[in-house]
């Protein structure tokens, strides 16, 4: 899959690239704010998106998961602050909290590619995965 | 917070202080209502003493008016001899005994009065005797000799004794009346006076009292408002500083991971790695420190260790772990106690899938956990290729020494046996289950 990542703390972005890419995922580009969010998302064209809550310049997570579920890219946050079903607002798909390990990383994303695939083999939501 | 203490208890003091003024100051209104209920009553009896004196004037007064009336009654029927003057002179005759009667009633508390009532008692008699004489005369001997009876006078006599007896009567109750009514007017300005300062002091009482409670409602209102904030904003530091730190245990996890995938060294690139995996799993224990439902000191050990069993797993393959749970009651432990468990199950599942199954070789990773008594039980075990004999025996690299030395810490030991085919780890420790606080 083609993932896009949103993240402010760039040590935390680079391990998630890092392990996504060994996991064989493509890595569309790393986003520290909204506008870049954007940006990004409409010249890549990802599947998906992890996205944290709390971003760079005031952005906030949950405006980004809003635009980009319009553009038809399906979101996971990637937070130590879980939002809540009415905060989210059905715009994510749900979330994994930090501080999470590579395994709950990897298999949300697999998960993730058996909803949207009918081709990849589907997989369980993993445990660390909260669906909302 | 020291400062709003103060406050309250300096608050509590001065309340204390108003409650027992309050209290005296009540006693005393209480002792002022029974005076005036007492000046009050004084004020009605001397009211009922003027009634009474008034009474007694107009009794003496009504036995005048009847002996004139028998008099009357006897010229009537002298004039013109009708029974009914005669009934006049029998009525009057009643009269005239019932007032006597009531007018000594009413003097009974009086000697002076007394002594006139029983002196107007005998003229009275004499002078409807004499009345009654007047009539049986003109009835039997004639008219003539009734007339001849009156000039002699001696019933004008009696009845002038009488008029002059009244009169000592009704000027003695005059002088009675003047000193009551003067009495019963100074204890009505007393209790209008009275009752106008005992209602000006309850009222301003009443009115300081509730002006007070207000004053101490609005101070302790804003107390509560000021703790209720520090609490909120103490509430939104803990928030942020959970945060703060959740996210940067991901920094060095990843960091370290990081570095690891971008070194060159095999040997580097898996310390790297393993130190990653020992940051996440003390992670695994803060996560559930804090947050919803969270107990700031306790941590449940099952659900940490399936989490813990879950991460260890590499994350591109590798075998599945297969835990077996303790019994069905949870099994809350300490912080001090979760932190070493996490680290050392943490190393030993590593160990096992970094060395028990080389060369792509496919097998199986348990994980049991049992409480006896006081004692846990966490059994780690592999079908690989099995440690060589030394590290068995008590050698090995970092992290399984690093195991032994947290066993210690907990108290507990950590025993290694040689399986066919694989390891097995049993670590076992004393632990006292604590019962989770309230969050």
């Amino acid at each position: 899959m083609k993932i896009l990542i949103i993240e402010d703390e760039f040590l935390i972005a680079e391990g998630v690239s890092l392990t996504l890419q060994s996991a064989g995922h493509a890595v569309t580009g790393i986003a520290e704010d909204l506008p870049t969010a954007l940006a990004l998302a409409g010249r890549e064209k990802p599947d998906m998106a992890f996205v944290d809550i709390k971003l760079a310049n005031g952005s906030n997570g949950l405006d980004v998961a809003r635009e980009l579920k319009a553009m038809g890219i399906p979101c996971v946050f990637a937070t130590g602050n879980p939002p809540s079903k009415t905060q989210a607002g059905g715009v994510g798909l749900g979330y994994i909290a930090k501080p999470f390990s590579p395994r709950v990383l990897v298999q949300t994303a697999a998960f993730v590619a058996g909803i949207l695939s009918p081709c990849a083999p589907s997989a369980a939501a993993p445990n660390g995965f909260v669906a909302l | 917070m020291p400062n709003e203490t103060d406050a309250s208890l300096a608050r509590r003091t001065v309340r204390a202080r108003a409650a027992r003024v309050s209290a005296l100051l009540l006693g005393g209104l209480f002792v002022g209502f029974l005076l005036l209920v007492v000046v009050f009553t004084e004020y009605r009896r001397a009211i009922d003493w003027v009634d009474h004196t008034h009474e007694v004037i107009s009794a003496v007064g009504e036995l005048q008016s009847t002996l004139s009336d028998t008099e009357s009654g006897q010229r009537g029927y002298l004039l013109l001899p009708d029974p009914v003057h005669l009934a006049a002179y029998e009525e009057g005759r009643e009269r005239s005994r019932r007032l006597l009667d009531s007018i000594g009633m009413l003097t009974a508390d009086n000697p002076v009065q007394q002594d006139k009532v029983k002196a107007l008692r005998a003229l009275t008699a004499d002078r409807l005797d004499q009345i009654a004489g007047v009539l049986r005369q003109a009835t039997s001997e004639g008219l003539e000799q009734a007339l001849a009876t009156i000039r002699e006078g001696k019933g004008a006599g009696t009845m002038a004794a009488i008029r002059r007896l009244t009169a000592t009567m009704r000027a003695e109750e005059d002088l009675l009346l003047a000193r009551r009514s003067r009495h019963a007017t100074i204890l009505e300005v007393l209790t209008i006076a009275y009752g106008v300062v005992f209602a000006t002091v309850t009222g301003c009482l009443c009115f300081s009292t509730v002006r007070r409670m207000e004053r101490d409602y609005q101070a302790e209102r804003a107390e509560g408002e000021a703790l209720a904030a520090t609490l909120q904003e103490n509430r939104i530091l803990l928030d942020e500083v959970n945060h703060r730190v959740k996210n940067s245990l991901q920094i060095v996890a990843s960091l370290l991971r990081t570095q690891a995938m971008r070194h060159r060294s095999d040997e580097v690139r898996q310390e790297l790695l393993d130190s990653s995996s020992r940051v996440l799993a003390i992670a695994e224990v803060h996560r559930r420190l804090y947050g919803k439902g969270a107990v700031y000191d306790t941590v449940e050990l099952t659900d940490l260790i399936r989490s813990i069993a879950e991460n260890a797993v590499p994350p591109t393959g590798g075998a599945e772990p297969a835990m077996t749970l303790a019994a069905d009651t949870p099994l809350p432990a300490p912080v001090d106690t979760a932190v070493p468990v996490a680290m050392i199950v943490n190393e030993l599942l590593t160990n096992s899938y970094k060395h028990a199954f080389p060369d792509g070789r496919r097998g199986r990773v348990t994980v049991e956990m049992a409480v006896a008594g006081n004692e846990v039980r966490i059994d780690v075990a592999d079908d690989g290729i099995g440690l060589p004999a030394g590290v068995a025996s008590g050698g090995g690299g970092f992290g399984l020494n690093t195991a032994r030395n947290l066993a210690r810490q907990l108290r507990g030991r950590l025993e290694i046996e040689r399986l066919t085919p694989g390891t097995r780890f049993l670590l076992t420790f004393p632990m006292k289950p604590r019962a989770p606080t309230q969050a």
